[in-house]
């Protein structure tokens, strides 16, 4: 009976690594012949993981952690790209500050919208989503910025002894995330709020300052996206995530990170972003599978995932405990 | 109290009761000025004709929301209720599609309802998945072409789209009138329609007080899907063509963004489908607006988040 209770235990707090094996398995099972396992081609994955909208989640783990969402993290990411772009040519430092400080007033101004003017995060930042997209054409007059600039296009296509740069940034960020959600105020604070705002309140946090900050944090990894993006394919398209932030909420939610607030990983949300780059991985080498079908199997997943996860299973488990406490 | 104090009061209460409404009165009178030949027949008909998706969806989702959840795969369900009916269309005839094609994403939000009903999994998860499964099978239907609409009875199934009724009055009106009248029905008239809001309320107090609160949200996600799916029917046969990609695409932030302009509390709990309709006419007009007066789409887009985010501003102390 205990072991079986570690066992269950052990897939509910693990189910998102668990998922990620079983697919990895079935990946190289599938594609042998590829080498799945060989080092570039994992390391491709990482490079991929942190290109397609990794980052992204990394920032929209902070926003879900506190109970809210960001919708705009897409048009955000294309803003700071292209802003980047145009600056940066001559200037990269100046490119690579004006880019992030982009995102990082954008999540400011979502910050504010929610947290002091009370409007709800779906509309403030749906808002935000479709006013910085129309900003983003504006200013780029619809056309891609291509970046010339050496120092720019190495940020984003570096490797260091077969370690590609985007993969060492998406495994060291994800580092800083996890420290600042375990070992720092903000981070307890988050988990605070997210689990009940009004207790938090009362225990003399200032709610509005970690919405705000939560926010602002998610702008910020946007923008890290929309420039380490912009810079790999030497060119900012104005069009850039579109409809990303829906993928960015699959990793987190594949990641076990509860979408109502106060729970969940940033580890969880690393392995998300992984679970999700196997998938698209697979289907892109598969020619022969339709692929179409990559939605249809990413959709199925995040349903059962969110399905095993679910309160029902877990109050089973309470109901377990309770019995052998008797 | 003097009496004056409290007029003021009070017309600032009925201000804010009443803002969706003086905004789209805002609107139209801006709308006098600015824009030539605005105030003819036409320009009201095309309204109509063009708003026609955003009301059908937006009625599910003034249900979805006033239980206090969110229902994003709407979009993603028109895609495949417009290409499902178009392509069987000429296989099993006109109404056997259109009632397949509302009983296959009744399917979609059959699985949505008792995900959140009877697994207690947030909506807005559930809804995302669908989103991408959907989709993507609305793809795969023909394997990511676009279908076009041809055949014996493709004529009576585009006259859903471009009928006039008398000669004038767009076609669409008709399942404008008949949904806004039902879903107004079983909020304000039902038993359903209290149990409703109710669950949004309160979920917990209200399943303490004998409201099966599963089988009610199950049928509030069915319904968002059928309306959804019946707005695909009515886009696509506008359109001539059904394209699994882009049909009803970003459908979902519209109606959101509609049923938050006219007043309906995003926690749940409070349903206003005369709002809904405002604030579906609202989003509309702007893009009218725009068009009329060749104002650049991207200045649109940053115009109307703007509205999007004065409108809900203006109502928010009301709704916490």
């Amino acid at each position: 009976m205990n072991k079986a209770k570690k066992i269950y235990n052990w897939f509910d707090s693990k189910s998102a690594i668990f998922a990620l094996a079983i697919l990895i398995v079935f990946a190289s099972i599938a594609f042998s012949s590829r080498n799945f396992f060989s080092f570039p081609s994992l390391m491709n994955l990482a490079r991929k993981g942190a290109s397609d909208g990794g980052f992204l989640a990394l920032g929209m783990t902070f926003v879900i952690l506190i109970g809210q969402i960001d919708l705009s993290v897409g048009s955000v990411l294309a803003l700071s790209g292209v802003v980047m772009g145009m600056l940066g040519n001559q200037n990269p430092l100046l490119g690579i500050v004006a880019g992030l400080a982009v995102g990082l007033v954008c999540g400011f101004v979502n910050g504010l919208m929610v947290a002091k003017m009370r409007i709800s995060s779906w509309i403030a930042t749906l808002a935000m989503m479709l006013g910085i997209r129309g900003a983003v054409l504006l200013i780029s007059n619809q056309k891609p910025v291509s970046i010339s600039n050496p120092v720019l296009q190495m940020i984003g296509n570096k490797t260091f002894a077969g370690f590609h740069i985007l993969a060492i940034l998406l495994v060291l960020l994800t580092l800083v995330c996890m420290y600042i959600s375990r070992n720092t105020r903000l981070g307890m604070a988050l988990y605070a709020v997210g689990g009940n705002e009004e207790a938090a309140k009362m225990m003399g946090l200032k709610v509005v300052r970690i919405k705000i900050a939560a926010f602002t944090l998610c702008g910020l990894f946007a923008s890290i996206a929309g420039i380490l993006l912009a810079a790999r394919l030497y060119t900012a398209q104005p069009n850039a995530g579109n409809s990303w932030e829906t993928t960015a909420i699959a990793m987190c939610a594949l990641g076990g990170v509860k979408l109502s607030g106060g729970e969940g990983k940033f580890s969880g949300t690393f392995f998300g972003i992984f679970i999700i780059t196997v998938i698209n991985t697979i289907f892109n080498y598969a020619g022969s599978l339709n692929t179409w079908w990559q939605n249809v199997v990413m959709g199925a997943l995040v349903l059962i995932s969110i399905g095993v996860q679910s309160e029902v299973f877990r109050s089973h488990k309470k109901k377990r405990k309770g019995e052998e406490a008797c | 109290m003097n009496s004056a104090a409290r007029n003021k009061e009070d017309v600032i209460v009925m201000m804010k009761q009443y803002s969706a409404f003086i905004l789209l009165a805002l609107m139209l009178l801006l709308n006098l000025f600015i824009t030539p030949n605005f105030f003819r027949m036409g320009t009201l008909w095309n309204i109509i004709s063009q708003t026609c998706t955003i009301i059908l969806t937006g009625m599910g989702m003034t249900m979805v929301i006033s239980t206090g959840g969110i229902d994003i795969s709407v979009g993603a369900v028109m895609a495949l209720g417009g290409v499902i009916s178009g392509m069987m269309l000429d296989k099993i005839g006109l109404i056997p599609a259109i009632l397949l094609a509302i009983a296959v994403c009744c399917l979609s939000g059959a699985l949505a309802g008792f995900m959140i009903g009877k697994l207690k999994v947030q909506a807005m998860v559930v809804t995302l998945a669908l989103l991408m499964g959907i989709r993507g099978v609305a793809q795969l239907m023909n394997d990511g072409k676009i279908f076009y609409i041809e055949g014996e009875l493709a004529e009576s199934y585009k006259l859903l789209g471009s009928a006039k009724i008398a000669g004038v009055v767009p076609v669409q009106l008709i399942p404008i009138v008949i949904s806004v009248a039902v879903t107004w029905f079983i909020l304000e008239k039902t038993i359903l329609g209290r149990h409703i809001q109710a669950v949004g309320d309160n979920p917990r107090s209200s399943m303490l007080a004998g409201i099966n609160t599963a089988k009610t949200l199950m049928f509030v996600y069915v319904y968002s899907a059928a309306f959804a799916a019946i707005a695909g029917v009515f886009a696509s046969a506008k359109i001539g063509a059904a394209d699994g990609n882009s049909l009803g695409l970003l459908a979902e932030l519209d109606a959101i963004a509609a049923v938050a302009v006219g007043g309906t509390s995003m926690s749940g709990g409070r349903a206003k489908v005369f709002g809904t309709v405002v604030g579906a006419l609202i989003m509309q007009l702007i893009n009218i607006t725009v068009n009329m007066n060749n104002i650049t789409y991207e200045y649109a887009q940053i115009f109307k988040a703007i509205i999007i985010v004065f409108a809900v501003y203006l109502q928010r102390e009301k709704a916490s």
